[in-house]
């Protein structure tokens, strides 16, 4: 009943363009920064095999197709799953062959040539996982069918808690969030779920460490009143930190370090940015992770507000053509997937540039397709790799379905 | 439904792209400044500030009299004095960055912690072993700063009401100070071997400084004065940090040192010079450097040389007399009235004061921390004189051909009282017979001055005091000068509760009675003798220019004026002065005469009558039924009360009584003994002609004042020392007199 379609249609293009568009940005900021303080040379040479290598990476994933890995979804889910709990085991026994901490957490396996992060791969395989498993059913109309993705979602949740991987952790949930209001959940459902999710929240700041919830108050101290009252009145916070005074006057060198210095290298760049290779930030060892995490924020600093403005607007373009790809075919677990590929991408970029202006927690997230690293690059790759290949499956029909149109409909104009 | 729920993620998706948006262009373009001001701040690693080398004192030739020389401090982080645990954090996080422990697993911070403040324990005996003290005395020395730091923070943060972290708890602080470049040398071996971690972060560290250094003798200790650690006063005054900014860059911190007296105290602005400043980024990269200004170097108008000889002169003269403590000697040139020498004697040597204090201070019978050439005011006596003929000339009272006969005492019929004074060896008054206005000054006769100043009365009398300088200062601009007294009526008034007499107008016709000046102000007298012109006294010659010091002198001084008086009246003065000297018969004759081909001296001897001091009290006082007894140093009541309880505060609460136990001369007065008098002599060195007349045409370059705590009466002391200096003058410094 169904076709292939071209190797790549339009959407897929539009989509692998902005990809190439965020690669330049992100391979010159690299080559910017790389070889100056705190930042290892080679980098952009190594980012550059990382694309190639996740190109074919994502060359192989259209070639198996989403449907057959759909079928395998299951199969990925629990492998990834051993994975976490080999991570968590081996933070128990304070290490294991191939793993090692890496400031203070087990989030790697290392293989080599690559080091491996088991919390990527499970972005992956969850997303397969929660497609395959709400294709065909009709019962999360109903509380208890909710159960199911919920359950789906919450054991690898709490596996990366304990890694200690923040980022990871938040990611999943708004994606669940997100596929199920596609999928036609019930509203109060997914309210249900957001007032679960603040019922949960105190566990889960009593299970933080200290310096996780440090980056909360780092987030709360950005404002100065706040701040004025954590040292004057301690008392009053004493719920949200243990020392909130000290915690309030060591801001700068402690939870505000690397947020005071990456709004600062964004402000630094100004409207037109200071230019490629330049600023303070690019330059000099003042923002630890600025190749990685913190890449949005030398993006900033020396292509300005345009720079960050086209960087956004690439992510924008994917997400509606991630959109437009899960509208046009009608196969549904093509559907789920191409909506939870989006709403990990959208996620990630939210999490990764809100936290480089200040708006979100500082936690280990990657720019996709920017920041440097493999892991990131593969499993953002194989997320493209999984929207072209839906966008390739159509149903029977007599042509083409047209692109034009659908946009503007989508948007509310059509 | 789909597509319907596909439509509002898109919605929702486009409104989290916008909140993205705006927080950029908030961030980048509306408060980019403030951002950018706070990064500023933070990328801020250390700022180093460098002290100003104070200036050098020089005299009128250019020769070094004190100057700046290098040393150095080892200096310890405030922090790490107090063990505080959040600064001890902060050296370990920095120690976790050193180059050896790149490319690993630094140790954790807990670990390093504990082995900071372990070696932060140990450092402070081998400190103290290094500095050769005691562990106690270190202690102490440790805690001084403790308490300055916390008492700063206290003030500070009763302004700001919340605690606020000073500048003073983040800075290093002299713990050891004054060591030399061998000592320095060792200071930083001992720190690399035994304290690595402490010495690389610089929480411990050697920190260049310097000190001053006088090159000078005791011979201008009194001039030069001295420089003391700032007083909260004067950080007051001109601040460097004021509310955590830096206001003035050639102001104070609670570190630096400060003229505390002589030309150190007066010329201060010109000698401090500026701070400077080395503001280096988080990654050592220079954010800022300014460089510290050198204070302006201050060339006084003494001659070093001069100063040295007469001191050595006037050693000599103190030392033969038992009875005289000490004395004052001071030179100026009458044309630029430049001071040439400014002696006191006896005096200490500079480079030891501090080791010397309290012996010095204690010595209340030589005094040898008086400035007495600028704060010994006593009665003029005789060298008052001239000035009050010239009175009762100028005020057309008498004229220049006016005689007045001299019978022993002003009222014949009552002999015993206004007497004239005794020729030496005799008890009878002298009765000088009819005298003419040059020969009453030749034989100082007290009966014609009596006379004229019952006539003029103290008003009068004072009116001229004020025309040569008395009761004001004479532009030298020390802080040690005193101004002596102007007895005007109304002064009288408040400080003797009487109106004037006709009695205070004969005494101070004759330079007694409630009328005080300084060598000082003597000598300016006799060069407004020599010249008809009073003129305030220059002590800085220049300064140089720099940015760091002013450029020009200014101290409040009075303008100079020509005295309203007639040239003939003038040459019967200074007639009246050679005669004293010269002539036979003149009662300094026999004592000053200067036998020289080319100059004679013209001067006139003067005695001030003195009482005794009181100069130490006993304190008597009983701690727990014993007895105890303290001397202390003090020229009153009051003020040996008040350092008794400074000196003693563990005796605080105690009664006690106090008695004077020293007095000032030492000697006790037998009974119908007067004490002797303060003798002075002052002069000036006049051109004289072949035949050996002067020749009063040229006027006179040299004025000279000499004056000899207890040193008798009518020149027999200071007139022989007077004619000596002169000699001196013409002899080794003939340029000064030419």
């Amino acid at each position: 009943m169904r076709t292939k379609g071209p190797w790549l249609t339009i959407p897929g293009w539009v989509v692998l363009s902005a990809v190439g568009a965020l690669w330049t940005v992100g391979l010159l900021a690299l080559v910017a920064a790389e070889g100056q303080a705190g930042v290892p040379l080679h980098v952009a040479d190594r980012q550059l095999f990382f694309i190639i290598v996740a190109i074919v990476l994502a060359w192989v994933c259209i070639r198996i197709g989403y449907q057959r890995l759909g079928r395998w979804s299951y199969a990925l889910f629990v492998a990834s799953l051993a994975l976490l709990v080999l991570l968590v085991l081996a933070r128990i026994c304070g290490g294991l062959p191939l793993i090692r901490p890496i400031k203070g957490a087990y989030r790697w396996i290392d293989l080599g040539w690559i080091n491996l992060q088991p919390s990527e791969v499970m972005k992956v395989a969850y997303l397969l996982a929660l497609g395959w498993y709400l294709k065909h059913k009709k019962n999360h109309q109903t509380l208890s069918g909710l159960i199911g993705p919920f359950a789906l979602t919450v054991v690898p949740m709490f596996l990366t808690l304990l890694q200690p991987d923040l980022g990871t952790t938040l990611l999943l949930m708004p994606v669940l969030f997100l596929v199920l209001f596609a999928t036609g959940a019930r509203l109060k459902h997914l309210v249900g779920i957001v007032g679960l999710a603040i019922l949960v929240a105190p566990i889960l700041w009593g299970r933080m460490e200290e310096y996780q919830r440090g980056r909360i108050v780092g987030l709360m101290l950005q404002n100065e009143s706040v701040k004025a009252s954590m040292i004057d009145e301690p008392e009053k916070w004493t719920w949200l930190t243990r020392d909130p005074e000290m915690t309030a006057s060591g801001y700068e060198h402690d939870d505000g370090f690397q947020l005071l210095r990456s709004k600062a290298a964004l402000s630094g760049g100004g409207l037109n940015g200071r230019g490629w290779k330049q600023g303070l930030f690019v330059q000099y060892g003042f923002l630890p992770e600025r190749h990685n995490d913190f890449i949005f924020a030398i993006i900033g600093e020396q292509w300005g507000t345009v720079g960050c403005l086209v960087v956004m607007l690439c992510y924008l373009v994917i997400a509606v053509a991630g959109l437009e790809i899960a509208s046009s075919t009608s196969e549904p677990f093509g559907k789920l997937l191409a909506v939870g590929v989006v709403a990990q991408i959208v996620a990630q970029v939210f999490i990764n540039v809100g936290m480089t202006m200040g708006l979100m927690p500082v936690t280990g997230m990657t720019l996709p397709f920017v920041s440097y690293g493999g892991s990131s690059m593969f499993v953002s790759m194989v997320q493209v790799a999984l929207l072209i290949s839906v966008s390739r499956y159509r149903p029977y029909l007599l042509g083409p379905r047209p692109f034009e149109g659908s946009l503007l409909e989508y948007a509310g104009l059509g | 439904m789909f597509e319907f729920r596909l439509r509002i993620l898109l919605i929702l998706l486009l409104a989290g792209w916008m909140i993205l948006v705006f927080r950029l262009v908030q961030l980048q373009i509306v408060e980019a400044d403030r951002y950018r001001q706070q990064a500023d701040a933070l990328l801020i690693r250390s700022q180093t500030f460098m002290e100003p080398v104070r200036g050098r004192i020089l005299d009128r030739n250019g020769r070094e009299l004190a100057s700046d020389e290098p040393c150095w401090s080892i200096s310890v982080a405030y922090g790490l004095l107090t063990s505080d645990e959040s600064y001890l954090r902060k050296l370990a996080r920095s120690i976790r960055k050193f180059p050896e422990f790149q490319g690993q697993d630094p140790p954790p911070i807990d670990r390093l912690v504990e082995q900071l403040s372990e070696q932060a324990r140990s450092l402070r005996p081998e400190l103290a072993a290094f500095a050769h003290r005691t562990p106690t005395e270190f202690e102490q020395d440790v805690q001084k700063i403790l308490d300055r730091v916390q008492r700063i923070k206290r003030s500070v943060e009763r302004v700001h009401r919340r605690e606020v972290t000073i500048q003073e708890e983040i800075e290093v602080h002299p713990l050891i100070t004054n060591l030399d470049q061998n000592r320095q040398i060792q200071a930083r071996q001992l720190l690399m071997s035994r304290f690595p971690w402490l010495y690389r972060t610089g929480a411990v560290d050697v920190v260049d400084s310097s000190r001053r250094v006088y090159h000078a003798g005791p011979a201008m200790a009194h001039v030069m004065g001295r420089v003391a650690p700032v007083q909260a006063q004067d950080v007051e005054k001109r601040p460097f940090f004021a509310d955590g900014e830096i206001v003035d860059w050639g102001g104070y911190t609670d570190d630096d040192v400060i003229g505390s007296a002589g030309v150190e105290w007066s010329s201060e602005r010109m000698l401090r010079g500026s701070r400077g400043r080395v503001v280096t980024f988080y990654d050592d990269r220079p954010a800022e450097r300014r460089e510290a200004v050198q204070g302006g170097d201050v060339a006084l108008t003494i001659d070093s040389d001069l100063q040295n000889e007469i001191y050595e002169l006037l050693g000599r003269e103190v030392g033969v007399h038992s009875t005289i403590p000490g004395g004052a000697v001071v030179v100026v040139d009458i044309a630029t009235r430049e001071v040439l020498a400014m002696v006191s004697y006896p005096s200490y040597d500079p480079s030891r004061w501090n080791e010397q204090y309290e012996s010095l201070s204690d010595d209340t019978l030589h005094r040898p921390l008086w400035f007495r050439a600028a704060a010994h005011a006593c009665a003029p006596g005789s060298i008052m004189k001239p000035l009050t003929i010239v009175a009762a000339q100028s005020s057309g009272m008498i004229d220049e051909s006016y005689t007045y006969e001299c019978r022993g005492s002003l009222f014949p019929e009552n002999p015993k009282e206004w007497r004239c004074w005794s020729a030496a060896g005799s008890r009878e008054p002298m009765h000088h017979g009819v005298l003419n206005c040059e020969e009453a000054l030749k034989h100082s006769c007290n009966v014609f001055c009596f006379h004229l100043g019952d006539r003029l009365g103290v008003a009068e009398l004072c009116n001229w005091f004020d025309m040569v300088g008395i009761g004001r200062t004479t532009g030298i601009g020390l802080r040690e000068e005193q101004v002596g007294i102007l007895p005007t009526p109304s002064w009288l008034e408040t400080h003797r509760g009487r109106p004037a007499s006709r009695g205070d107008g004969r005494n101070y016709a004759i330079g007694q009675g409630e009328v005080e000046l300084t060598p000082i102000q003597a000598v300016n007298l006799v060069a407004t003798y020599a010249s008809g012109v009073y003129q305030p006294l220059t002590l800085v010659r220049r300064t140089d220019s720099t940015p760091g010091g002013t450029s020009e002198v200014s101290f409040d001084t009075t303008p100079s004026w020509t005295l309203p008086v007639s040239p003939s009246v003038w040459g019967i003065i200074r007639r009246g002065m050679y005669d004293v000297v010269n002539e036979e018969g003149g009662t300094a004759r026999k004592y000053a005469h200067l036998d020289h081909p080319e100059y004679v001296l013209c001067g006139k001897s003067g005695s001030a009558e003195v009482s005794r001091w009181v100069t130490q009290y006993r304190i008597d006082l009983e701690v727990e039924g014993q007895k105890l007894s303290r001397t202390v140093p003090a020229d009153s009541l009051r003020m040996a009360k008040d350092k008794f309880r400074a000196k003693y505060p563990e005796y605080k609460d105690i009664p006690f009584t106090a008695h004077p136990a020293a007095y000032w001369p030492a000697h006790e007065k037998r009974e119908g003994e007067r004490l002797d008098s303060h003798a002075w002599f002052v002069a000036f060195l006049q051109k004289k002609n072949s035949s050996g007349s002067p020749i009063w045409t040229i006027p006179p370059r040299v004025a000279i004042a000499v004056e000899l705590d207890f040193g008798e009466s009518g020149g027999r002391n200071s007139g022989p020392l007077c004619r000596d200096v002169a000699r001196l003058i013409l002899d080794r410094f003939p340029q000064y007199v030419r």
